[in-house]
């Protein structure tokens, strides 16, 4: 045992809200001394570990994301809880479908989140489309449905001002056809007739919002000087 | 499904927006092209951003206990209920041994002021009872003081009625005594009633004489010397006594005299000198 290892009794002095027996099941992750400290890939790790304070810190730091995005994709509070702790769970069972080869880990597992919203969606049958075709209405519904929390000085904060910035730029149509379907799970032929207009033309405002969007990311990302 | 056809769709592939046969269309040719797979890849990459602009939303506190409580080791509602067990616990101890020490001390209070008060009730028990012996000996005084007050007044009452008698007594044969050498200027008159068996002697000038002195009256009857009262002057030098003889002395009487003895010695027979006696010739003329 190394001098910096932590004993099992601080371990269990420590900010930990809750009651896990943690002795004996993460020398690994006993290594952790300060949780906020490391990184996804190591907290992910120690999920492997069954380290209950690594999903803890991971709940903490994207645990508003996940319920948001939920929320999002199904509009109801309850139902959207109830995939957000899907969601954790399936982390806490499976942390090694995570493969930090292919990306980061909170786009990943927001894009969980939103494939469990869609397949809840579709679960529970078109009768929820049909009665809430997508609509710029039900866009601004969603706006309206509470003022979003005031967000601390999170890890994700200035990537939400870049990604904001660089939706603010493109056209409304665009913009909106491109949130119905990401935020919404809606396909093309379902935008269109939601919003009355012509295939082709949701087609056009997905393919033309998408490629600036990431023209604009890019040019964001590598200070305007990267090319398309 | 070509590169060109593709690519048209690539962006609403990437964002999720195909119907499903065409995703898989769109999935099936970019497994075989690489090119295709690497613009897709940079669209999915973009796509992946917009999750990260989601609205905000807080969820309840309870979401973090429900996740936390579902991956097993965890045991929430037992941890939070024997939490709350325990606060209530500690929180109804606190409070028995807070009642326990103010009902102690409220006790150890009250047996002292109990105590103090037995001893006050004692101590006044006492002053009580030494106030009623002080008012029971009060009244007794007075009640022996009114007893002697009424028995004076009944002797005064008395005393007049039987010299009421011996006056209305036509009878009475007086005796007039005069001072010796003791006492010369006092006078007595001694009168005595056969009718009533009573007599009365009165005298003025009569020396005041010390406390352990009286005056007694003699008489000789027969061949007695009779004792037939003692009697203290007053202020004035004035005295009276009303005298009753025995009845079982035979023979009259023949002389009487008046000495001075010691107060509380035997009347048997004179042992002072006297002090006022007969006149020689109303001694010869009995």
């Amino acid at each position: 045992m190394s001098s910096l290892e932590p004993t099992r009794k601080s371990l269990r002095i420590r900010r930990f809200p809750f009651n896990v027996d943690i002795r004996g099941q993460a020398e690994e992750a006993a290594r952790i001394t300060d949780y906020t400290a490391v990184t996804d890939e190591r907290l992910v790790v120690a999920l492997e570990e069954r380290d209950a304070r690594a999903l803890e810190m991971l709940y903490d730091r994207y645990g508003e994301y996940v319920y948001s995005m939920c929320l999002r994709m199904v509009s109801d509070v309850q139902l959207a809880e109830d995939l957000t702790q899907e969601v954790f769970l399936r982390l806490w069972r499976r942390p090694d479908l995570y493969d930090a080869g292919r990306g980061r880990f909170v786009t990943w597992l927001l894009s969980v989140a939103r494939n469990r919203g869609i397949d809840e969606r579709r679960s529970r049958g078109r009768r929820f489309r049909h009665e809430s075709p997508p609509s710029l209405a039900s866009e601004e519904m969603l706006e309206a449905a509470g003022a979003p929390e005031e967000k601390d000085a999170a890890v994700l904060s200035e990537e939400r001002i870049v990604i904001e910035k660089a939706l603010s730029t493109l056209p409304p149509e665009q913009r909106l056809a491109i949130q119905l379907a990401y935020f919404g799970g809606y396909t093309q032929q379902e935008i269109a007739k939601g919003l009355h207009q012509p295939l082709g033309t949701v087609k056009t405002r997905i393919r033309l919002g998408l490629q600036k969007l990431r023209i604009v990311l890019i040019d964001q990302r590598e200070g305007g000087s990267a090319a398309v | 499904m070509n590169c060109e056809e593709a690519r048209e769709e690539l962006e609403a592939y990437s964002l999720g927006a195909l119907e499903a046969n065409e995703a898989r269309r769109v999935a099936a040719h970019i497994r075989g092209c690489d090119e295709c797979a690497q613009i897709a890849r940079a669209y999915e990459m973009a796509v992946e951003h917009i999750a990260l602009a989601v609205p905000l939303f807080r969820p309840s506190r309870r979401l973090k206990e429900r996740i936390l409580g579902g991956i097993g080791a965890f045991r929430p509602p037992v941890y939070a209920g024997l939490m709350r067990r325990r606060i209530w616990a500690a929180t109804a101890a606190a409070v028995l041994v807070g009642f326990g020490v103010a009902a102690l001390t409220w006790a150890i209070i009250l047996s002292s002021q109990v105590h103090n008060l037995r001893e006050n009730n004692t101590n006044l028990a006492s002053e009580l009872s030494q106030i009623d012996e002080a008012q029971r000996q009060a009244m007794l005084r007075s009640v022996g003081d009114l007893s002697t007050t009424q028995y004076a007044q009944q002797r005064s009452i008395e005393d007049l009625n039987a010299l009421l008698r011996i006056s209305l007594d036509p009878e009475l044969i007086p005796t007039a005594l005069y001072g010796t050498q003791l006492a010369s200027a006092a006078r007595c008159n001694y009168v005595w009633s056969s009718q009533q068996s009573l007599g009365a002697l009165t005298c003025k000038d009569i020396p005041s004489t010390a406390s352990s002195l009286t005056y007694a009256l003699w008489a000789t009857k027969g061949d007695q010397t009779i004792a037939l009262g003692d009697f203290v002057p007053r202020l004035d030098g004035t005295a009276q006594i009303l005298v009753k003889f025995p009845s079982d002395v035979p023979g009259p009487v023949t002389n009487y005299w008046v000495t001075l003895e010691q107060l509380g010695s035997s009347r048997a027979k004179p042992s002072g000198q006297a002090v006022l006696q007969k006149a020689p010739e109303q001694q010869a003329a009995r």
